[in-house]
């Protein structure tokens, strides 16, 4: 995956159980943070 | 993340959408506590199975990446810090539209895996991500560390392998001290692995002469 390609429509949980897609952040510029606990 | 908080707190408005992604195999029960303990106003959302790190070959987290409201990657920067003022500066210019298409930050040498190889690795990674969700913690170590030695550059994969191994060693904090010990102490054995001729299947038995 390169710059310019749309991300492909990824579902993810959140913490408290519901569900979020990729595409479901369209109509506005996101800021996906990608962390993790260690 | 208290970073974060901190920074979208000092700086409101809705110019974007900012979400939080845990890459953490052990789900939400991991990544809760650290939502909580920031004080977060903001999504989380995990990704255990680090899907977004498979598609876009990243090695190291954190990272920040960049979508324009259509969902096309605008930028992408690696080893994300909300401490390095670059970073600020970076995320201020998206929220005012003045951010240049981009790729920054540093990524571990990705492994020359040929397509077949990469295939057998992402099964190896993934395998192994279902061992870890169903409590077979002994297997799934083994799975990621054959995935590991086809690519020992994966900071994603030696993480989480490390707190399947050494859960003590990442909660209640992060040891990252020991993280450097035992770096160090794996990189030694992979050289001598891999110098007796031994690889993720085992090692070549000489051919007697």
């Amino acid at each position: 995956m390169k710059l310019g390609d749309r991300l492909p429509d990824l579902l993810f949980t959140s913490l408290d159980g519901t569900q979020v897609s990729l595409s479901s952040l369209r109509g506005r510029p996101a800021l996906l943070f990608v962390w993790a606990s260690w | 993340m208290p970073g974060w908080q901190r920074y979208l707190q000092q700086n409101p408005g809705d110019q974007i959408t900012f979400l939080s992604i845990a890459a953490d195999i052990g789900g939400p029960e991991a990544a809760r506590p650290w939502h909580e303990a920031a004080g977060a106003t903001f999504t989380t959302v995990v990704d255990s199975e680090n899907r977004l790190g498979r598609l876009l070959d990243y090695k190291i987290i954190p990272n920040g990446l960049f979508l324009d409201a259509e969902g096309r990657l605008v930028g992408k920067w690696l080893a994300f810090n909300v401490a390095n003022p670059e970073c600020i500066d970076a995320v201020n210019a998206f929220r005012a539209g003045t951010l240049a298409p981009f790729e920054a930050g540093v990524d571990g040498a990705g492994a020359a895996l040929t397509p077949v190889e990469r295939e057998l690795y992402e099964t190896r990674v993934r395998f192994g991500a279902a061992l870890a969700a169903a409590g077979r913690t002994g297997e799934a170590i083994l799975e990621w560390q054959k995935a590991l030695i086809m690519d020992p550059g994966n900071f994603v994969l030696r993480k989480q392998i490390w707190k399947l191994r050494f859960p003590e060693k990442f909660l209640p904090t992060i040891d990252f001290d020991w993280q450097k010990e035992q770096l160090a102490r794996e990189r030694e054995e992979e050289e001598e692995m891999q110098a007796a001729g031994c690889g993720p299947d085992g090692c070549v038995l000489p051919v007697r002469q």
